[in-house]
């Protein structure tokens, strides 16, 4: 069980020391990274003040723009990443490892998370003194737990995602494409989700970065009409069960997506 | 010369047929045309929730169509672009491709050309469906008579020879770059996004930012379809210009755009073949 659970500590950090050491080696990463996807959030919220918006929309987009690297990261890097490295023939050596598959997507995650969160960091201060947002924080505890929480849930649904990629073909650039501006959409990243209407509001609360987004919000923004889903309490709550279900979920979804793999031989399957 | 049109004819036949095959033979043509709609709706989507929540109007007020056109044209922008910064790396180190089509005698000019007019093909079912969209679910008015349409159809043309110009020079700089300049061309399209005009208007920017707006395609491009479409002009600053003035404005810009990205690319081919990076590996 100790030389088990050192393996794939060992795993976890070899798949994330790829990461960081490849963005350290070229650091140009941060100019495509940052400053690029900066201006479309500043396009964003340049749309609300072109419609004279309160200012604490202005706030939502630039609050959003650093939950979307995130989503970005997850979306791209972690749940389409086991397409490439099936493409690439890293796969099958993923699975010969006596390693669990959450290791590799956690390592991925890790290293990941390190270029995401120097990204989300600098587009929020850089959106922040660009337009002059001002927050008003009424728990530096809850909005760390809020935070944390909305990552186990949302890797969680990554690790998920994950499973399906693996077995996708060219599909998968498509797939990934779909999973944002929908996601965008109904997340409520660009305005209050209660816009979408109660129901839609519920159904799209289905998807972690919902509750996270809706309660940073209501944390960021204290004592401004935020227009909140549920209580930060109850969203919190939602996020352990959706964090727990999540990655459970994961677990179950890759051993049975490899072993239908297996059967239906496509895991090694590549150009298709 | 006759000759050579024909050869050059027949690689962006070929060239683009390989990138309609590389995009769409994945899936039936059904399954395709949804995955190239369901974006561009979202996108706008989102501006509909967006405008109705700060002004309590409804999506067909005349104020949102010069907003919503603007972004649904847009999508070509972002799409062609991205899918034309993409097929670098793709052909390099996914298909390890890239090097046989440097040693074939068609140029990287006119392939990536092809390979874009197969993007170009792919994005505008998107494009027409959002714009229809516009008009059937949310009411938007659209005023385009049979007098209109040359004048749309030359914005059109020259618009996405802008796009593709655009998309060639960016495909060229992914030559020189690691799998990191992936964004490149994603955080392009969010510059002409934010300089041309595309969802606010260019005049609430500060002043030398206007004047970027001034000199690129993009911006004559969406002014001139926002007039073929809707009737009324857009952008405060060039209101003053008549729509023949619109679309020289247009015809001359992308020519420059098309000059400075053809002469990007020969140096960007040249220093990714003197340097050895046309086969090199970066993805991790």
């Amino acid at each position: 069980m100790r030389t088990y659970l050192i393996t794939n500590l060992r795993a976890i950090w070899g798949r994330a020391y790829v990461r960081v050491v490849g963005a350290n080696r070229e650091p140009s990463w941060l100019f495509f990274e940052v400053a690029l996807p900066l201006l479309a959030s500043f396009s964003f919220a340049l749309i609300y003040r072109g419609m004279g918006a309160p200012e604490q929309y202005v706030g939502f987009v630039v609050v959003s723009g650093a939950m979307i690297a995130f989503w970005q990261n997850i979306l791209w890097s972690m749940a389409a990443q086991f397409y490439w490295e099936k493409e690439m023939g890293n796969l099958e050596l993923y699975l010969m490892a006596p390693i669990s598959r959450m290791s590799i997507l956690m390592g991925m995650a890790v290293g990941g998370l390190f270029m995401t969160a120097i990204r989300a960091t600098l587009i929020l201060l850089i959106g922040t003194w660009v337009f002059g947002v001002t927050y008003q924080v009424s728990s530096w505890l809850l909005l760390t737990g809020v935070f944390v929480l909305t990552m186990g849930a949302v890797y969680g649904l990554g690790m998920l995602s994950s499973s399906l990629f693996m077995l996708f073909g060219r599909e998968a650039w498509h797939t990934a494409n779909l999973f944002q501006e929908p996601v965008y959409f109904a997340t409520g990243f660009y305005f209050p989700v209660r816009a979408l209407g109660d129901l839609g509001a519920m159904l799209a609360s289905a998807i972690p970065l919902t509750l996270g987004l809706d309660a940073i919000r209501q944390l960021i923004f204290s004592g401004k009409p935020v227009n909140p889903l549920f209580t930060v309490r109850t969203e919190m709550l939602l996020l352990v069960v959706a964090t727990i279900f999540f990655n459970w979920a994961a677990l179950r979804a890759l051993r049975f997506m490899e072993n239908l793999g297996k059967q239906s031989g496509r895991l090694t399957l590549k150009g298709q | 010369m006759i000759n050579r049109l024909s050869t050059t004819y027949r690689s962006l036949v070929t060239s683009g047929r390989l990138g309609w095959a590389v995009e769409s033979n994945w899936a039936d043509p059904f399954v395709f045309m949804i995955y190239q709609i369901v974006r561009p709706l979202f996108g706008a989507f989102i501006l509909v929730v967006m405008f109705k929540v700060v002004t309590g109007q409804p999506a067909s007020a005349p104020a949102f169509a010069q907003v919503y056109v603007g972004n649904a044209m847009f999508m070509l922008v972002v799409q062609v672009l991205f899918g034309l910064g993409i097929v670098i790396f793709e052909d390099r180190e996914r298909f390890e491709m890239l090097r046989y089509i440097y040693l074939a005698p068609v140029g990287f000019g006119v392939y990536l050309t092809g390979r874009g007019l197969a993007k170009t093909i792919a994005t505008t079912a998107g494009v027409v469906f959002t714009i229809l969209a516009g008009w059937l679910i949310f009411g938007i008015k659209y005023d385009l008579g049979f007098g209109d349409i040359p004048y749309f159809t030359a914005a059109m043309l020259l618009g996405i020879v802008a796009i593709l110009a655009l998309g060639v020079a960016l495909a060229a700089v992914a030559m020189v770059t690691s799998r990191e300049g992936f964004g490149l061309s994603e955080g392009v399209a969010s510059v002409f996004y934010l300089l041309s005009g595309a969802v606010f208007t260019i005049d609430i920017l500060p002043r030398w930012m206007v004047s970027i707006g001034h000199v690129l395609p993009f911006t004559y491009w969406l002014e001139a379809l926002r007039r073929s479409l809707l009737h009324t002009p857009y952008i405060g600053s060039l209101s003053h210009l008549s729509d023949a003035q619109i679309l020289l404005r247009l015809s001359w810009t992308t020519a420059v755009t098309v000059i400075i990205c053809w002469a990007l690319l020969s140096a960007a081919e040249h220093y990714a073949v003197s340097s050895g990076k046309l086969d090199q590996r970066t993805d991790h």
